[in-house]
C-alpha cells in the first residue's frame, strides 16, 4: 500500500521555555466547570426546576471550545494533543454519566444487563434473552464487564459503566492514532478526532452500554493495525500486525454484528481500491480475508440468528426509501420526538442546520485538499468517500424507516467525516493565514458548532438532562413505582415467571424483576394485546402459547416508551382508556398487584 | 532478563493482583478495584505488545491504545475458552489465565529484548498549572457528589400504593397479603381481606412511612375459595370506593416468600 504524502510534523515554535503539558491544566480545568455546570443542570432537572437546558448547553461549550481552539494551533506537542483528545472524549461520557447516574435507562441498556447478569448469576456464556434474543450470542461486551464485576467486585451498573468508559477511552486513542498515522499531522489527527464527537450519536447513544460501544472503537483500532501494517514491506515484519489485527478483529465478531459486517465490507473496498490505485500486489488481502472468515465463522457456528433479526430492518428501511421517493409515503418530522411532535426549539434548529452546513462545508475542504495533493493512500481515499458518503445519507433521514439505519451507519460514516474535516480544517488555517487574524477560534467555533448541532441532531432537547430516577424522601430513597412492581415480581413470585407488558416496564420485569419478559409490537405484538379494548378469543391462545403466566397492565402512556418511561412521573400522567387495561379482571385471572395505573394479573387461568 | 524494567513491574503486578483478588472479600471494591482493573484492562494487552513489537516501534500513545485493545481482547477469548471448557466464569480461574497471558507474554518479550529500564516520569509543573489540576480535580468531585446523589422528587411527582395479594407458600390454605407505601409521604392505612364473599381479617389503621411496606398471612378454608382484599388509607369515607383491590380466583400460582 502507498504509503503517506506528507511526513509527520513537529509542532512549530515550541520553545524550551513552553510549559512541558502546554494548556492542558487549563483545558482540563474548562472540561472540569463544564461538568460541575451539566451536573447542576441535571440536578435542576431531577428535582423539577427550570433553567437547565441553558446550563447545559454552556458545559458544552466549556468542554469543547477550549480544546478545539488549542488543537487548532501549531505550537502544541504531540502528548498533549492526545491528552486533550482523551479529556473531552472522557468529559462527554461523563455528561451522559451524569444523566444516568444511577442505572441503565435506555432500552438497549437493559437488555444487556440482562445478559451481564446472567453470567454473574450462572457463570455461563450465551444465555436467553427475550427482548433482544441475538444479543447473548454477541457477548463479547458483558464478558468484559462480567469479569470487572467479578475480579473487582464492582455492582453490575458500576462494571458496565467502567467497560464503556474504557470502550470511549479506546475510542478516542483510536482515532487519534489512525488519523495521526494517515495524515501524517498530530494537528490534522487531533482536530479529526474532536469533530468525531460531532456524529449525533457520540454524546449519548454511543455511550450506552450496548454492543456497538465497545466493538466500534476495535474496529477502530484494526483499522490502525491494518495502516501499521500497510507501512511495512516484509513478511517477517507484517506477522506481528497481523497477529495483532487477527486478535482485535476477532474481538470485534464476537462483540458485534452490523459492526463486523462493516469492517469486513470496508477492508474488501479498501483492496479493491488499492488495486484500482497501485494494483492487485500490496493490498491488504490477507487481512480482508481475516476479517470475512472470522465473521462467516461466528456467524455460521454460534449466531445464525442474525440473518433473521437485521434482515427485517434492512428491508424495511429500504421498501421505506422506495415508497418515500415514488411519494407513497410521507417524509418524518426533522427534530422531532419518538411521537412525531416537534419538540426542537428554533434557535437549535439553526445551530443544527449550520453545524451540517460547516460539517459540508469541512468535508468539501477535506476533499479539494486530498484531491490537489493527490494523495493516494487506499484507506485515506476510502474514508474521504465515506465522509461524503455521510453527507449522501442525510436526506434518509426524512424517510421514516430508514432514518436510524441512516443513523447508525453515520456512527462509522463519521471515522471518515472527521478524518476529512481534520484535513480541511488545517488546510484552511493555513491557506488564510495571512488574510484572516482570527482563523483558529473561527475554526474552534466551527468544530463547537459542529459537536452542538451533532447534539440537537442526535437527542431530542427534552430528553438531554436526567430525569427523577431515584429520589429520596424522609431519608429514604425510593424506586419508581414500575421498578417496585417488578422487584416485587421477583422477591414474591420468584424468577420463572413469563411476562407480557408494556416496553418500558417489561424491560424493569427484565432486569429488576429477573423475569422472561415480552414487549413490543413484533412477534409476539404485546403492545396490540394490551392496548385492545375487550378479552378477545385469540388471547388467551396468544398467552398460552408464550406461557404467559403474568400481565402487567399499565394505563400511562409513557409506559410504552422506550426513552422516557423508566422514571418517576412528573404530573399526572398521560392515560390509556380504562377498558383495555381492566380487560383482565375476568373470572380465570388472579389480580395480584394493584398500585393504581399499573396492575399485575395472574393469567395462567385464561390458558 | 533484567530485574528493573517494565516487564518485569508488568509480571509482578499481574501475579499480586490474582494473590490479592484470591484473599480479598468479593465486595471489598475499594481495594480491588484497583489491583484488578489493570489486570483486566491493561496488563495483558501491554505485555503482548512487547511481545509483538520491537521498542520504538510505536508511539506512546499507540502503545496505550493497543495495550488497552489487547486486553480487552485477551479478557473475551479468555473468557470464552474457560466456557468452552465448562469452567463457571468466576475470578479465581479468570484472572489466573490473564496473569498466565501476562506472564507468557512478558517472558517471550524479554526473552526478545523488548523490556524498558523503568524510568520515573519528571514532569515539573508550575504553581498555576498545579492549581488548575487541583481546581480541576475539586470541581469534578464536586460534580461527582452533585450528580450522584438522589435529590428530592419534584413538587408534582404523583405518588401511590400498591396492594398485593398471593397464595401463601409452600401450598398453605392461606394467603399472603401487603402493602408498599409509594406515597412520596407517611401514609396510615387499612386493609381488609374477603374469603368467599365474607370479611376473614381486618387490618389497622397502620402508618407506614415514605418506601415502607406491611405484609400479613392471612388463614383461608380449604377447597381454595375466592379472596380478595382492598386498602383504605385513613381519612376516606366508608361508603367511597376502594384505593386499591386486589383477588385470588385461581389458585394457580403460589409465592416463594411473602
Amino acid at each position: 500500500m502507498t504509503l503517506l504524502a506528507e511526513p509527520p510534523t513537529q509542532p512549530r515554535q515550541v520553545t524550551q521555555r513552553a510549559s512541558p503539558v502546554g494548556w492542558l491544566p487549563w483545558t482540563m480545568l474548562a472540561i472540569a466547570v463544564g461538568l460541575l455546570t451539566v451536573s447542576f443542570a441535571d440536578a435542576l432537572s431531577r428535582t423539577g426546576r427550570a433553567g437547565g437546558s441553558l446550563l447545559f448547553w454552556l458545559a458544552i461549550v466549556l468542554i469543547v471550545l477550549p480544546a478545539a481552539l488549542r488543537l487548532c494551533s501549531d505550537r502544541v506537542r504531540p502528548g498533549e494533543r492526545v491528552a486533550t483528545v482523551i479529556a473531552v472524549g472522557m468529559g462527554l461520557y461523563a455528561v451522559k454519566l451524569l444523566r444516568d447516574p444511577f442505572a441503565f435507562t435506555y432500552g438497549d441498556e437493559f437488555s444487556h444487563l440482562h445478559n451481564l447478569q446472567s453470567i454473574l448469576a450462572t457463570g455461563n456464556l450465551f444465555g436467553s434473552n427475550s427482548v433482544l434474543p441475538i444479543t447473548p450470542r454477541y457477548p463479547g461486551l458483558e464478558v468484559v464487564a462480567a469479569l470487572v464485576s467479578r475480579a473487582a467486585g464492582m455492582s453490575a451498573y458500576a462494571a458496565g459503566v467502567t467497560t464503556i468508559a474504557a470502550g470511549r477511552l479506546l475510542m478516542m486513542l483510536g482515532l487519534y492514532t489512525l488519523y495521526d498515522r494517515l495524515t501524517g499531522s498530530p494537528r490534522a489527527a487531533s482536530i479529526g478526532a474532536l469533530v468525531y464527537a460531532a456524529t449525533p450519536n457520540f454524546l449519548f447513544w454511543s455511550g450506552q452500554f450496548a454492543y456497538e460501544s465497545l466493538a466500534l472503537p476495535m474496529a477502530t483500532v484494526a483499522l490502525f493495525l491494518a495502516i501499521r501494517w500497510a507501512q511495512e514491506h516484509t513478511p517477517q515484519t507484517r506477522r506481528s500486525w497481523e497477529g495483532a489485527f487477527a486478535i482485535v478483529v476477532a474481538a470485534v465478531v464476537v462483540t458485534h454484528h452490523v459492526t463486523s459486517y462493516v469492517l469486513a465490507a470496508f477492508l474488501l473496498v479498501l483492496c479493491l481500491i488499492h488495486w484500482l490505485l497501485h494494483g492487485r500486489r500490496g493490498a491488504p488481502w490477507t487481512l480482508a480475508a481475516t476479517a470475512v472468515v472470522l465473521t462467516i465463522i461466528w456467524l455460521g457456528a454460534v449466531a445464525s440468528g442474525t440473518v433473521g433479526y437485521l434482515s427485517p430492518v434492512l428491508t424495511d428501511a429500504v421498501n421505506q426509501v422506495v415508497q418515500t421517493l415514488t411519494r407513497e409515503t410521507g417524509t418524518r418530522t426533522l427534530f422531532a420526538n419518538q411521537g412525531g411532535a416537534e419538540v426542537t426549539p428554533v434557535p437549535e434548529i439553526v445551530v443544527a442546520l449550520l453545524g451540517i452546513v460547516l460539517l459540508g462545508l469541512g468535508v468539501l475542504a477535506g476533499m479539494v485538499r486530498v484531491w490537489k495533493e493527490r494523495w493516494r493512500n487506499p484507506m485515506l481515499v476510502l474514508l474521504v468517500l465515506c465522509a461524503a458518503g455521510y453527507l449522501a445519507t442525510l436526506p434518509l433521514r426524512l424517510v421514516p424507516d430508514a432514518w436510524e439505519t441512516a443513523s447508525r451507519a453515520g456512527d462509522f460514516l463519521f471515522i471518515g467525516v472527521g478524518l476529512t474535516v481534520g484535513l480541511g480544517a488545517v488546510w484552511l488555517i493555513e491557506q488564510v493565514r495571512s488574510r484572516v487574524r482570527l482563523r483558529r477560534p473561527l475554526i474552534a467555533a466551527a468544530v463547537t458548532v459542529m459537536f452542538a448541532s451533532g447534539v440537537i441532531a442526535g437527542w431530542p432537547a427534552n430528553q438531554r438532562l436526567a430525569d427523577p430516577r431515584l429520589v429520596v424522601v424522609d431519608g429514604r430513597v425510593l424506586d419508581p413505582p414500575s421498578v417496585v412492581a417488578a422487584q416485587w415480581s421477583g422477591r414474591t413470585l420468584g424468577s420463572a415467571q413469563t411476562v407480557f407488558a408494556q416496553d418500558a416496564d417489561a424491560l424493569f420485569f427484565l432486569d429488576n424483576g429477573h423475569q422472561t419478559a415480552y414487549e413490543g409490537d413484533f412477534a409476539p405484538n404485546v403492545q396490540y394485546l394490551l392496548n385492545v379494548s375487550k378479552l378477545q378469543s385469540w388471547i388467551p391462545g396468544t398467552l398460552r402459547r408464550y406461557h404467559v403466566t403474568l400481565v402487567v397492565s399499565d394505563r400511562r402512556v409513557i409506559s410504552a416508551d422506550n426513552l422516557f418511561g423508566f422514571f418517576f412521573d412528573v404530573g399526572a400522567p398521560a392515560l390509556n382508556q380504562a377498558a383495555g387495561a381492566n380487560k383482565f379482571d375476568a373470572p380465570a385471572a388472579n389480580r395480584l398487584y394493584d398500585s393504581g395505573d399499573l396492575v399485575v394479573y395472574g393469567v395462567r387461568g385464561l390458558w | 532478563m533484567r530485574a528493573r524494567t517494565d516487564l518485569g513491574l508488568v509480571m509482578a503486578y499481574a501475579l499480586a493482583a490474582c494473590l490479592f483478588a484470591a484473599v480479598l472479600p468479593a465486595h471489598l471494591a475499594v481495594l480491588r478495584t484497583p489491583l484488578a482493573l489493570p489486570l483486566v484492562l491493561l496488563l495483558p494487552g501491554y505485555a503482548i505488545v512487547a511481545a509483538l513489537f520491537r521498542p520504538g516501534a510505536l508511539r506512546p500513545a499507540e502503545v496505550g491504545m493497543l495495550s488497552l485493545a489487547l486486553s480487552i481482547a485477551s479478557t473475551i477469548f479468555s473468557g470464552l475458552l474457560l466456557a468452552a471448557i465448562s469452567v463457571r466464569l468466576t475470578a479465581p480461574p479468570w484472572m489466573d489465565v490473564l496473569a498466565a497471558i501476562t506472564v507468557a507474554a512478558g517472558v517471550r518479550a524479554s526473552v526478545r529484548g523488548h523490556g524498558r529500564e523503568l524510568v520515573a516520569p519528571r514532569v515539573r509543573l508550575r504553581v498555576a498549572e498545579a492549581a488548575a489540576l487541583a481546581g480541576a480535580l475539586v470541581l469534578l468531585s464536586g460534580a461527582a457528589v452533585l450528580g450522584f446523589t438522589p435529590l428530592a422528587p419534584p413538587k408534582d411527582t404523583p405518588g401511590t400504593s400498591a396492594l398485593w395479594l398471593v397464595p401463601a407458600p409452600g401450598g398453605a390454605n392461606a394467603a399472603c397479603v401487603g402493602v408498599i407505601n409509594q406515597e412520596l409521604k407517611t401514609t396510615t392505612y387499612t386493609v381488609a381481606v374477603d374469603v368467599a364473599g365474607k370479611t376473614a381479617a381486618q387490618f389497622g389503621p397502620f402508618t407506614l412511612t415514605a418506601g415502607g411496606s406491611w405484609t400479613r398471612v392471612v388463614a383461608v378454608k380449604a377447597g381454595r375459595p375466592v379472596v380478595t382484599a382492598t386498602l383504605r388509607k385513613a381519612g376516606s369515607a366508608p361508603s367511597a370506593a376502594p384505593y386499591r383491590n386486589v383477588a385470588i380466583r385461581n389458585w394457580n400460582i403460589t409465592a416463594k416468600a411473602c
